[in-house]
């Protein structure tokens, strides 16, 4: 009886330090944390991005987007010597929230966005469509000086 | 065949070849606009911003095609200009040194990129002296600074790329 009990709370404990060694969130994509992870681990794991950009520092921005298909996408930015600095969603809520004070450019969607899924028009003009990680869709039409006037979605 | 005959087919052939360069998909700068090439061409497969602000589409095809356009609009959604990169020009101006960043702004985005041993390498497909299809291999050195590019033929044995497609073409 006692045998079994010393058992089962070793396998407790040793599952617990499981857990808590395991990387959450948008590490866990990566099997890593991001600290440390290259660029060739993530070619490797994940493959060709949909899109890459460049920071002003210079610093490979490598997104994966799914955007026809997908509900959301991934974003990872790389220092300059190629180790991952970042990873994180996008789309994400927060994101959308600083979009609806209205008179962002494209380049600011396209940072807090990421690709649109499609782009259509009114009149002249776009509207960039997205699927949201909520299963929602967001459209974002630009205006006047291209510039954001409406959020719908 | 008289030689006149060949003065004719060329005079009738050449603007129809040169206007599909100039204007893919007649696209015509100053005068189309943002939606016409939405309708014409399609979802573009890259939209960036360059350093002046201008909105670019790119059609780069990857990773198998072989043809690759960029479209530039000025800010009142016409298009500033139309072409097709990729193109000789254009793979004139790489030299070692430079770095990913620089590479993607005159070629765009690679059709292909991998590691052997620990290097970096990228790849372009495209299409060298006329029509023939070439990959344009780059490699790294640790610092990510371009040190080389090769051109193999797309007939190189291994190459994988004889039976590449087309991509969106006007």
């Amino acid at each position: 009886m006692r045998a079994a009990a010393f058992v089962w709370v070793s396998l407790a404990i040793v599952m617990l330090a499981g857990c808590a060694a395991r990387p959450t969130g948008e590490a866990a994509i990566y099997g890593k944390a991001p600290e440390g992870t290259t660029m060739q681990e993530v070619r490797t794991r994940t493959g060709l991005p949909n899109a890459m950009r460049f920071l002003g520092s210079g610093e490979e921005v490598w997104e994966f987007n799914d955007r026809r298909v997908g509900w959301g996408g991934w974003r990872v930015v790389f220092e300059l010597d190629g180790k991952v600095r970042e990873i994180k969603s996008i789309r994400r809520p927060e994101d959308i929230a600083r979009l609806k004070t209205g008179g962002a450019t494209g380049q600011e969607v396209l940072e807090l966005l990421g690709e649109p899924g499609g782009v259509s028009f009114t009149g002249q003009d776009a509207v960039w469509e997205y699927c949201l990680p909520d299963r929602s869709r967001l459209k974002v039409r630009f205006g006047e000086g291209k510039r954001v006037v409406a959020i719908e979605g | 065949m008289r030689w006149w005959s060949v003065v004719v087919a060329a005079a009738l052939v050449l603007p129809a070849v040169v206007s599909a360069q100039s204007k893919p998909w007649g696209i015509d700068p100053g005068r189309s606009t943002m939606k016409d090439v939405r309708s014409k061409v399609g979802m573009p497969s890259v939209i960036k911003f360059n350093a002046e602000g201008d909105e670019v589409w790119e059609y780069n095809n990857n990773p198998t095609g072989f043809h690759a356009y960029r479209i530039v609009f000025g800010p009142d959604n016409v298009v500033k200009s139309a072409r097709r990169m990729r193109v000789d020009a254009d793979r004139l101006q790489i030299k070692p040194g430079m770095t990913t960043k620089e590479l993607v702004e005159i070629m765009g985005e690679p059709s292909l990129i991998y590691f052997i041993r620990d290097r970096l390498y990228w790849e372009w497909r495209l299409h060298y002296f006329g029509d023939q299809r070439h990959r344009l291999v780059a490699e790294f050195d640790e610092d990510y600074q371009l040190k080389s590019t090769m051109l193999l033929g797309a007939h190189y044995r291994g190459s994988g790329t004889t039976h590449g497609y087309g991509g969106i073409t006007p």
